[in-house]
């Protein structure tokens, strides 16, 4: 029972990691019904430009953040005004394929750059083992847990509370109203990059931080559609509560059953979701008239 | 002379908007019914339940003697309902006798093995069709010269008829168009009207039409139904309606 | 081509102005040029051709979920892996003949592929694409897992096949007469009812349905179809290879397909011959480049991360300058500005 409940700790600790990367997609995909497919490989880059600016180049952590954070929304943007701008409107076959194409390039750089083998991020996450009571959990992921809290509610309150939130919010709901109100839609289309490229470079240091980083990181991201579509592909709360959820059943699954199951896991969600209930937990239902 | 389709009770909402209450009206076989009525009365709507693509809460609905509302919305067109939409749905990746070929989607009896294998009894149905097409269809209705065009990029009211092609090619016993002359300067609705009358004289078809002018309607509907906000305001022929003060008041009062 | 009083049936879905006789005489070109091929070529063209063959086999069939019905699949690599697997399996436990193996992989791919088509019936764009990957996977996890009938990350292991006593190159008449029997076949879906209605589904169902198109049927038709195609290739492949491994079935080999069926041009079955060619000999001569280039240093390393960055820049590439793909391209080559397929617009 105890194990149980160690390992259910650290699952939800470690779907921490999928809730920012989950917000990431969702919150590009209220806005411009773009899923995006590089969105592994962003968090994949903010990991090694984290890298580079620490240690490479030795600016130390917060450096490294800032320059993580700053290129991980560059590079957003220039995704979303260079590639997508020009694509609005094409099937949903093509956007994929954009978007996979990006991700590939992104690998590829990154490959090119820093090698193909795992590198270690300096220690922003203490790894010393948190004890509470009688059980264990890796200080990595339960500092990065407090991470992804910070970051998550900062997140969701500047989505509740801001201005800018509000005109994410109304452009996600009917574009052609928020546009007629005067919101510049196509500013909301670049913020929600931009912020999905910061949530991604934060995603990707504490996945970095935890297992190391490669070129393959990114395919993580593989995972965090699972948590999108429980959640329900336009529901912010929704997202942050379904990482945690599928970090727990992961780990458990992964505990008890093997790690074959433990990587199947997030598929056969996503099969179930399909069946059952489409448009997620929390979903809502865009529904197109004839 | 029967009534080929009868609607009884009709009734159509969504969340909070009613599109349709009580509706009833008949379509008289051989006949022309038009369905008029301001924009947003429910038209289309009526339409769209006939077709099967909203499912009404409450009524009925006898086509030919058989209940229409229980025959899967794919089954309609086998029993001779043809349908021509608003907004054109025309294929935009088909040439114009293809998307003319799709009329007839029901009748012909290709399958994976004769279509594969396509020398034989495929190739003879498809060559059979086309020269229907070419004669019957195409050459009456002016289309003959783009029968091998995109339909992509044509001309509006080409493009009207193109969909009034499809429609005919399934020599459908009920014909129902959905605003056939919309957007078309007077010239071309005269164009329109009369290849829609010929096409009556020779098929033995049932027209059941919409639109909102009055004036185009008039001269070729034998049975006028109004509706507005969803109801049924006036029933019977042109000149009837046309006096009624109830369809004054909803053409004048619609701001 | 054919003028409005001709009861021929459509002209070829090419939409090239050639007349019938330079047609002709350029099929007959082609076709000699196919037999004769491995009489003047060494044994690593032949090789490279068999594999350009059996790619093309899968990107016609996914073209045909995605090009021309319109049914977003990223898990086409499923259908190879259970055709290579059945096919495999049915050679080492019943001897069958090759022909046999490969119609037998393709039709327990096509039933994978009608219940792969199951969701496309509720859901479609993202959602559908993010469901096939889930289906898929599902599928390399049966394949990995399922040790006693397909030897787990072992895989199967096939003896080596001897088509009429010439070896590779016996195989690749094969390979070659299959694909165009499949070329054929698929061509001629498209000049009968069944093709139109598949690109009457995928531009507007409901319109479609008025038309008495059972749209069901056709969506799942369109994977069923797709599916078998891709059997019939991973088949091939299984006894090209002669080895059967879940890693040769991941999503990585979906994408490179997609991207054949993308790059090549969608709902086109020249755009698929193209793609497939292009995508198949891309990182061959990437690496033959490298070599050149590189006289002597050890650029092993790089080759990877530069075909994916250039894979990404092609597609990306194509997407954004000539969304018809490399059909689009030969047509503009041909003067056809105005050209017509029954491509999707965008």
């Amino acid at each position: 029972m105890l194990q149980f409940i160690e390992y259910s700790i650290i699952g939800i600790a470690s779907g921490s990691i999928y809730v920012l990367a989950a917000l990431g997609f969702v919150i590009i995909f209220k806005s411009s019904s773009v899923f995006n497919f590089a969105m592994g490989e962003m968090m994949m880059f903010g990991a090694y430009l984290f890298f580079m600016t620490d240690q490479q180049l030795g600016f130390g952590w917060i450096a490294g953040l800032v320059a993580a954070f700053a290129g991980s929304a560059l590079l957003a943007l220039a995704i979303e005004r260079g590639l997508l701008r020009h694509l609005l409107g094409r099937p949903a076959v093509v956007l994929v394929m954009v978007t996979l194409g990006v991700g590939s390039i992104i690998r590829g750089v990154a490959a090119l750059i820093w090698g193909p083998n795992v590198l270690q991020l300096s220690e922003i996450l203490p790894r010393k083992p948190i004890f509470v009571g009688e059980l264990l959990i890796p200080g990595k992921l339960a500092w990065g847990f407090v991470g992804v809290s910070v970051i998550a509610a900062g997140f969701v309150a500047y989505y509740r509370f801001s201005r800018a939130g509000l005109a994410i919010r109304a452009t996600s709901s009917d574009q052609i109203t928020a546009e007629g109100l005067g919101i510049n839609i196509r500013g909301v289309f670049s913020l929600t990059w931009i912020l999905a490229g910061v949530l991604a470079a934060a995603s990707g240091i504490i996945a970095g931080s935890v297992n190391g980083v490669t070129p393959q990181l990114g395919l993580v991201a593989f995972n965090v559609l699972a948590v999108v579509m429980l959640a329900g592909m336009t529901s912010v709360g929704g997202a942050c509560f379904a990482g945690l959820l599928i970090g727990w059943m992961e780990t458990l699954v992964g505990a008890y059953l093997g790690a074959a199951w433990q990587n199947f896991l997030p598929y056969l969600v996503v099969l179930l979701v399909m069946v059952v209930k489409p448009t997620g937990l929390f979903g809502e239902n865009r529904i197109e008239r004839i | 002379m029967r009534d080929l389709l009868t609607l009884e009770g009709i009734t159509l909402g969504f969340g909070g908007i009613q599109a349709l209450s009580d509706v009833s009206a008949s379509v008289r076989e051989h006949g022309v019914t038009a369905v008029i009525g301001p924009n947003g009365a429910g038209k289309t709507s009526l339409f769209n339940v006939i077709s099967g693509f909203y499912r009404a809460n409450s009524g009925t609905a006898r086509y030919d003697g058989r209940d229409l509302l229980a025959t899967p919305s794919n089954a309609r067109a086998r029993l001779g309902i043809a349908r021509t939409f608003q907004n054109i749905a025309l294929f935009q990746g088909l040439s114009v006798l293809e998307n003319v070929k799709l009329g007839a989607h029901a009748e012909l009896r290709a399958n994976l093995f004769s279509a594969s294998i396509f020398l034989g009894s495929a190739a003879r149905e498809e060559a059979i069709l086309t020269r229907r097409i070419d004669e019957e269809i195409l050459e009456p209705l002016g289309l003959a010269e783009i029968r091998d065009r995109p339909v992509a990029g044509l001309p509006y009211g080409q493009q009207k008829r193109i969909e009034l092609a499809r429609a005919m090619v399934m020599r459908p016993r009920l014909l129902m168009l959905d605003e056939p002359f919309a957007g078309m300067p007077p010239p071309e609705k005269r164009r329109m009207a009369e290849a829609i009358r010929s096409f009556m004289r020779t098929g033995g078809v049932t027209t059941l039409l919409i639109d909102h002018d009055m004036e185009a309607v008039m001269g070729l509907s034998d049975h006028v139904v109004v509706l507005n906000f969803g109801k049924v305001i006036a029933a019977g022929d042109a000149a009837m309606v046309r006096q009624h003060p109830g369809v004054i008041e909803a053409y004048l009062g619609a701001a | 081509m054919a003028s409005a009083s001709t009861t021929l049936p459509a002209p070829a879905r090419i939409g090239l102005r050639i007349s019938p006789r330079v047609q002709l005489g350029l099929w007959l070109v082609l076709g000699l040029g196919l037999v004769f091929f491995p009489a003047f070529a060494g044994v690593y063209f032949v090789y490279m051709a068999s594999l350009i063959a059996i790619n093309i086999i899968a990107t016609v069939g996914l073209n045909i979920t995605v090009g021309y019905a319109g049914l977003l699949s990223i898990g086409h690599s499923a259908f190879l892996g259970v055709g290579a697997y059945v096919s495999g399996l049915m050679w080492l436990h019943l001897g069958t003949p090759l022909l046999v193996n490969v119609v037998g992989g393709a039709l327990a791919a096509f039933a994978v592929g009608l219940v792969f088509g199951i969701p496309a019936l509720r859901i479609k764009g993202v959602y559908l694409a993010i469901a096939t990957l889930a289906a898929q996977y599902s599928l390399y996890f049966v394949f990995q897992q399922w040790t006693s009938v397909t030897g787990g990350d072992r895989g199967l292991s096939l003896p080596q096949l001897n088509v009429f006593g010439m070896g590779e190159t016996g195989f690749y008449y094969v390979v070659v007469a299959i694909m165009v029997a499949l070329l054929v076949a698929a061509r001629n879906l498209f000049r009968t009812r069944i093709g139109r209605a598949f690109i009457a589904v995928r531009e507007r169902d409901y319109a479609a349905e008025v038309l008495g198109i059972n749209v069901v049927r056709t969506k799942l038709l369109a994977f069923g179809l797709g599916a078998a195609f891709a059997g019939a290739a991973g088949a091939l492949t299984a006894a090209f290879l002669r080895i059967v491994t879940p890693d040769q079935f991941t999503l990585l080999v979906s994408v490179f397909f997609l991207a054949a069926v993308v790059v090549g041009g969608r709902a086109s079955i020249l755009g698929s011959i193209l793609g497939a060619i292009f995508m198949t000999l891309m990182p061959e001569l990437l690496q033959h480049g490298l070599t050149a280039v590189s006289k002597g240093a050890d650029l092993a390393g790089l080759i990877a991360p530069l075909r994916e960055i250039i894979f990404g820049s092609l597609i990306i590439g194509f997407l954004l300058f000539e969304p018809r793909g490399l059909v689009g391209l030969v047509e503009r080559a041909f003067g056809r500005s105005e050209t017509f397929d029954s491509r999707p617009e965008g």
